[in-house]
């Protein structure tokens, strides 16, 4: 499933991405701690944990 | 959201800490508005007691599990497909949500479960006028657990959105990471399928 997130880039020091998202059956809104690694964000990883939840959320029986 | 600390505090907004909805009929002395500070019918009370009082709504999970090929749900789905709450709804703002969702979800491979991989989902359907809880509206729960509770705060959680109307939804979720390894461990043998748990908002 295809999911995309938008969201404005985050500036120093902020905590949470948040933003709207868009999937194959829908659309809707999301927030999230930012993930960081070694005192940076990782923003592919704060993606990466948003889109398993959305992933999950809608199409919860045959996610693995 | 607790009632301020200090400075101006209104009967309103007091009112709707307890539950009510903002701008409607209410008195010092309704039993919801007592209930914040714990006083007694017609006791003597000043404004001043309810500053940093905040309300905490709980219900109680009738376990059910909904198990899948490689992942398993323990605890309440999709308001009750699966599992009950009683109460079924709590309230936001003066607003009454359905709970849609407080399940432990985990990973799993011919039969057996992965504990180490739980996450807990905790979800509101939006009202049918598409009222909408904030994402921060509480600011952690208590979820039962074995050999107590676990407190998971709100600000960790993700959260997700999507949909209008009744079938609308918000839910919160935290991750197998925000977890110890101790509390996956109480939190697996207590979210399994079976007898209820509890889950207190903290607001």
């Amino acid at each position: 499933m295809a999911i995309t997130l938008t969201y404005d880039t985050p500036v120093t020091g902020q905590d949470r991405l948040s933003g709207t998202v868009t999937f194959d059956t829908g659309t809707g809104e999301f927030s999230c701690p930012i993930i960081h690694n070694a005192g940076t964000m990782d923003l592919p990883a704060t993606e990466a944990r948003m889109t398993l939840h959305i992933q999950e959320s809608t199409d919860p029986e045959t996610n693995s | 959201m607790a009632l301020p600390t200090s400075g101006t505090i209104t009967l309103d907004e007091i009112h709707v800490e307890a539950g009510g909805t903002t701008g409607t009929l209410a008195t010092i002395n309704d039993v919801d508005i007592r209930a914040l500070i714990g006083k007694a019918d017609g006791v003597e009370m000043s404004f001043d007691e309810w500053y940093s009082t905040a309300s905490a709504q709980s219900f109680t999970v009738t376990e059910g599990s909904d198990l899948f090929a490689s992942t398993s749900y323990y605890g309440l789905r999709n308001g009750g497909t699966v599992g009950s709450a009683s109460p079924t709804n709590i309230t936001v703002a003066g607003n009454s949500h359905q709970i849609k969702d407080s399940f432990r979800r985990c990973s799993s491979s011919g039969g057996v479960d992965d504990d180490t991989t739980s996450v807990f989902y905790f979800g509101l359907y939006y009202t049918a006028a598409d009222d909408q809880p904030a994402d921060n509206w509480f600011t952690s729960l208590d979820i039962d657990a074995t050999g107590g509770t676990i407190n998971i705060p709100q600000s960790t959680a993700t959260v997700f959105s999507t949909g209008s109307g009744a079938t609308g939804y918000k839910e919160w979720r935290w991750f197998s990471n925000d977890f110890t390894a101790q509390e996956l461990i109480d939190l697996s043998s207590q979210w399994d399928g079976s007898g209820t748990s509890d889950v207190t908002i903290n607001e």
